[in-house]
């Protein structure tokens, strides 16, 4: 079925209005009306538009680059392409995948890619230019034919361990006569309608060894279109917020351990039966960082790390994350606590030409960053295609780190700060909270208290800004919002706004389970209110 | 038409119009969209809205003012922070009635009474990023609603939010593969098309080929519509179908070895599919027949330890024959040596398969709903789980059947009314095949239909019941399953058939036996 060009135009505006709509609440700017600003971010990034394969669709689902420059994508109609950046040609390398999510290439005749049914190794045995061999790597998980069970990945560790994450099944979807892998019935005390895990290792991360046996490593994952390993073989995912997810988090997998979301505890071997909110509450995992819904993120996709060793502006070693709705990257930055990794996320781009959609990432080798842009996994509508972010030369001003003291923070930032930062308190304006840990779908901020700050000071080189805060809560959000901040050479913080989840503090103590009753205001979700009374 | 709306009670009035209590079910179909699209009321008319998010994101829905609806989304937006404690619905006159924003998996309700201005009033549901695609319309009116085509107060006609282009794959002078949701296979599904119109379904759990068909390949459209909620369509007429039990079989015939699918390798663009059974590796490679008219599949089993057998079913879609082997009745048992590679030959017995097969398997159920039970498998409800009937689109005209038909089903009708209309069957206004049977026991119904006028036999239980006094239109008419346009038998239907021949006594009875056993209505 294709579409008239009127329809066409009138998607296409409908996205554009949606996405700049949105993004306008994000950011608490006004809407339409007023004539854009230059986008600030232009001065230090470049963002273009890569054309996709003539007559595929362009809802992209993986990127990954070859040692030679050359890009692999994958496109949702189950095309693999590989792009050659110089010449802008496009080659069809194979095709006919089911939903494919991820891609990971090891040489231009080896190229592994997951769908939704298996993870598969494309080998072109021959030196042809395209595939003849479609290996199954592993099937092993469940499939029940519900339309969420997604499959991404895969990354690979060091030992050659593949790793993927499993999408869990949707209350709306549908569960097929004919199954693959045992059915358990859903958990009702788990509140299964939302998100649910019928087949086996649904909402898990598993691993696949080199002799293809698949171990489940992890569960509790509700949507985690996202995975990442970084250089010591630590495997990250994020999540998507909704029903036992207050708001989307950036997770550090761990063997063995459990996400929140408890539908798929019932393929753990030791499960017994319901649990009580406490003690899953008490299972559960933080998120390393949880993105704050409708400020920071509404649905984050890839997370990636920064491995240009400078190519790409100061940000080297550090996370970028992908946001779907509205035209933004995110940046992550962590630190170790206690012992845990946790840490900050700020935006890291915003605005046009940066466009929606956002869910894929890779780093080419001469370091500039391709972002894929796919509207699938979330139902609806966003831009799709292939954009390439370069950076142009110069650092822009930006808090670089944040780390938590034994009694408030340290900032440090690219460029030396303007001196007079610390006689203006006010310049950095914090709130903090938590999200809920429940069945309901979302969490209101809650509990929030506004933050005043204390005893300002500024490194000898001018870099860190470090204060103390009247209380640092274990379990709570802090997030910043910076006004007037400038580098000493005049030019303000680009992305003024950054929330740091403190799940530890330096003193070891993490959140109280179960919260005792908040003393601020909740701010959010309003699923009890009573019906608007009638006009 | 009115979708949906069942007429409570009517409330007479002083004045020549009459106000009606009127309930509408209105819920959230995958893609964001509200389902129905739209509804007509009467000016006056005392409206209930059932509203039912069984999505898994929040919804809520709110009606404006004529032509209000983008200007209400986006104060919705601009709510910001503040949306969430406010449902996503801002204070402003432009917003006639709303509800809460509802979880996923909750029902409200609205009543309100319609506007005394005719008119058409949208509904949108203000979350976020949703209303400008979300929205459906309430017709305020005495009169009917305008053609559903050209509606333009709905969203534009797409499958869903997110419509797929080119789903129709066309095959060219090379096979192509496209794995997707395909109906009657497991759900690791691999559909592959080859040059001169055949085309096949192979099943990469079980590991083997489920059906085949020509004169086209698949629409995958749907599947590629939204998240995946729909499934790809095959495109053609099926010919061929694989029995429910695997065909091949290691070491002893009545063995049903377990499978392990390794992948697939091209040989001149046609995939190789790689497997094995009870450990024991196999290669299997489908072609179309040189000239047209079936398939051939060669197989590979370079270390078969003992015989190997292929059990097929002999009045199948498609006679085989092979190049090694020796047949007994449908069983072709071959050697270790000669099972190293052999070729089983399909050729197609043309219309042997009915032009139309529903298992029922793979209804329009969600996770939400327990699907009944059928004789095989699943059964259908025409009547719809809790929330709304479910309509099945044939696709087929009664002209198709002008050389000959047969209408067959299993059909499940409670005896609380035996004077309540159940149409098992029907086309256009003059043809419907009620269920003659109410005893809310499974029954299996055929009737035949033969060319030139000839007697219509009705058979119920594989036994010829005597003439079936239909006959078919004498206009074309879309032939409805469950249904006669807007009334629907209300019990369960499952196995149905649509044939283009007409089936001889032996044929129906076999048929019927095979399914009864199969559902334990019967004993061997």
């Amino acid at each position: 079925m294709t579409l008239s060009a009127k329809q066409t135009d009138a998607r296409a505006c409908i996205i554009t209005l949606a996405a700049a709509a949105i993004l306008a609440a994000f950011l608490g700017t006004p809407a339409a009306g007023a004539v854009p600003a230059p986008n600030p971010h232009a001065r230090y990034y470049s963002v273009e538009d890569i054309a996709t394969p003539a007559g595929v669709a362009a809802s992209c689902g993986g990127l990954s680059f070859l040692p030679d420059g050359r890009l692999v994508a994958v496109f949702d109609h189950g095309e693999v392409y590989f792009y050659e950046p110089s010449s802008k040609r496009w080659a069809r390398f194979a095709e006919g995948f089911h939903s494919p999510l991820g891609v990971l290439a090891i040489s231009p005749r080896e190229i592994l890619v997951c769908q939704r049914p298996e993870l598969t190794r494309l080998i072109d045995s021959t030196g042809s230019g395209t595939a003849d061999r479609y290996e199954c790597i592993s099937d092993a998980w469940g499939l029940s034919g519900n339309y969420d069970e997604f499959a991404y990945g895969p990354v690979m560790d060091s030992k050659g361990n593949l790793y993927v994450a499993l999408g869990s099944d949707s209350g709306a979807g549908k569960l097929r006569y004919e199954i693959r892998g045992q059915s358990k019935p859903s958990v009702p005390e788990f509140g299964v309608h939302a998100e649910f895990s019928g087949v086996p290792y649904r909402g898990w991360v598993v691993e696949i060894t080199p002799g293809g046996k698949m171990i489940p490593i992890a569960g509790g994952l509700r949507q985690p279109n996202g995975i990442m390993i970084d250089a010591n073989d630590q495997v990250f995912v994020t999540d998507n917020q909704g029903d036992w997810i207050g708001t989307s988090p950036f997770h550090h997998i761990v063997q063995g351990g459990f996400y929140g979301h408890p539908g798929g505890l019932v393929w753990r071997p030791d499960f017994k039966g319901p649990l009580s909110l406490l003690e899953l509450d008490r299972m559960r995992r933080d998120g390393t960082v949880m993105f704050s819904h409708g400020i920071i993120a509404n649905s984050p996709g890839q997370p990636l790390t920064d491995t240009t060793q400078g190519k790409f502006g100061p940000f080297a070693g550090q996370i970028f994350v992908t946001e779907f709705n509205v035209p933004r990257i995110l940046r992550v930055m962590l630190e170790e606590v206690a012992g845990e990794l946790q840490g900050a996320v700020a935006p890291f781009y915003d605005g046009t030409p940066l466009r929606s959609g956002s869910i894929r990432l890779a780093f080419a080798p001469d370091g500039s960053l391709w972002v894929g842009q796919g509207q699938r996994r979330l139902g609806w509508p966003a831009d799709e295609g292939i954009q390439k972010v370069t950076w142009k030369g110069e650092a822009p001003m930006d808090v670089l780190s944040v780390h938590l003291t034994s009694t408030g923070f340290e900032l440090t930032f690219t460029k030396p700060v303007d001196p007079a930062i610390v006689s203006h308190p006010e310049a950095f304006s914090i709130r903090r909270y938590y999200y809920l840990y429940h069945q309901e779908y979302g969490s209101p901020r809650t509990d929030v208290h506004s933050v005043p700050i204390s005893h300002m000071k500024l490194s000898p080189d001018g870099l860190k800004v470090g204060f103390d805060v009247d209380v640092l809560q274990a379990g709570d959000i802090y997030e910043f919002t910076l006004k007037g901040v400038m580098a000493a050479d005049g030019t303000p913080v680009l992305n003024p706004l950054v929330a740091y989840t403190a799940n530890r503090l330096q003193d070891g103590s993490s959140r109280p389970i179960p919260w005792p009753p908040p003393t601020g205001d909740s701010v959010g979700s309003g699923q009890d209110q009573p019906i608007v009374p009638n006009q | 038409m009115r979708l949906g709306i069942a007429l409570l009670a009517v409330l007479a009035s002083a004045t020549a119009s009459v106000a009606a209590e009127v309930e509408v079910d209105v819920s959230v179909a995958p893609g964001l969209k509200f389902d129905p699209a739209r509804f007509a009321v009467a000016p006056g008319d005392r409206v209930t809205v059932v509203f039912y998010n069984g999505d898994e994101m929040i919804h809520n829905f709110v009606i404006t003012e004529p032509g209000e609806r983008l200007k209400v989304v986006t104060a919705a937006l601009e709510l910001g922070a503040d949306g969430p404690g406010r449902n996503y619905v801002p204070n402003m006159k432009e917003i006639l009635w709303s509800t809460r924003a509802l979880n996923p998996s909750s029902t409200t309700t609205l009543v309100f009474t319609a506007p005394a201005k005719e008119g058409v009033y949208p509904y949108v549901c203000t979350f976020p990023g949703h209303g400008f695609l979300m929205y459906g319309a309430m017709y305020v009116t005495r009169g009917e609603m305008p053609p559903i085509e050209t509606d333009q107060n709905i969203p534009p006609n797409l499958t869903t939010a997110i419509e797929a282009k080119d789903g129709l794959i066309k095959v060219g002078d090379r096979p192509v593969v496209s794995r997707t949701f395909l109906p009657d296979c497991g759900p690791a599904a691999i559909a592959v098309g080859m040059p001169g119109g055949q085309s096949y379904c192979f099943d990469a759990t079980a590991c083997r080929l489920r059906y085949a068909w020509k004169d086209g390949f698949v629409d995958n459209t749907d599947q590629w519509a939204g998240k995946g909620y729909l499934w790809g369509k095959v495109v053609g007429r099926i010919y061929y179908r694989a029995p429910a039990a695997p065909w091949l079989r290691l070491g002893t015939r009545d063995h049903i070895p377990e499978p392990s699918w390794h992948g697939y390798r091209l040989v001149k663009g046609y995939p190789e599919f790689l497997y094995s059974l009870d450990g024991t590796e196999v290669s299997e490679l489908v072609r179309p027949l040189p000239g047209g008219g079936g398939l051939e599949v060669s197989f590979d089993i370079p270390s078969a330890s003992g015989q190997v057998y292929l059990v097929f079913d002999p009045d199948g879609g498609a006679a085989p024959s092979s190049s090694a082997g020796n047949w007994n009745g449908g069983t072709l048992a071959l050697a270790p040596d000669e099972a190293r590679h052999f070729t089983v030959t399909l050729t197609e017995r043309p219309k042997v398969e009915p032009i139309g097969y529903w298992s029922m398997n793979d209804a329009l159920w969600s996770n939400e709903v327990e699907p009944p039970p059928g004789v095989v498998g699943r059964a259908f409800t025409p009547g719809g789980g809790e929330r709304k009937r479910q309509i099945l689109d044939t696709g087929i005209k009664t002209s198709q059947l002008a050389g000959g038909g047969t209408l067959m089903a299993w059909a499940k009708v409670g005896g609380e009314d035996s004077k309540a209309f159940a149409p098992i069957f029907s086309a256009g206004r003059s043809f419907v095949l009620q269920s003659p049977v109410r005893d809310n026991a499974w029954h299996h119904v055929v009737v035949t239909l033969p060319p030139g006028g000839a007697e219509s036999r009705l058979f119920l239980d594989g036994v010829d019941h005597g003439a079936s006094g239909l006959t078919l239109p004498a206009v074309a008419a879309s032939l409805e399953i469950g249904s006669a346009g807007d009334r629907y038998l209300s019990g369960l239907l499952d196995e149905v058939r649509i044939y283009d021949r007409v089936l001889d006594t032996a044929e129906i009875e076999a048929t019927y036996r095979r399914e009864a056993i199969q559902g334990n209505l019967i004993q061997p």
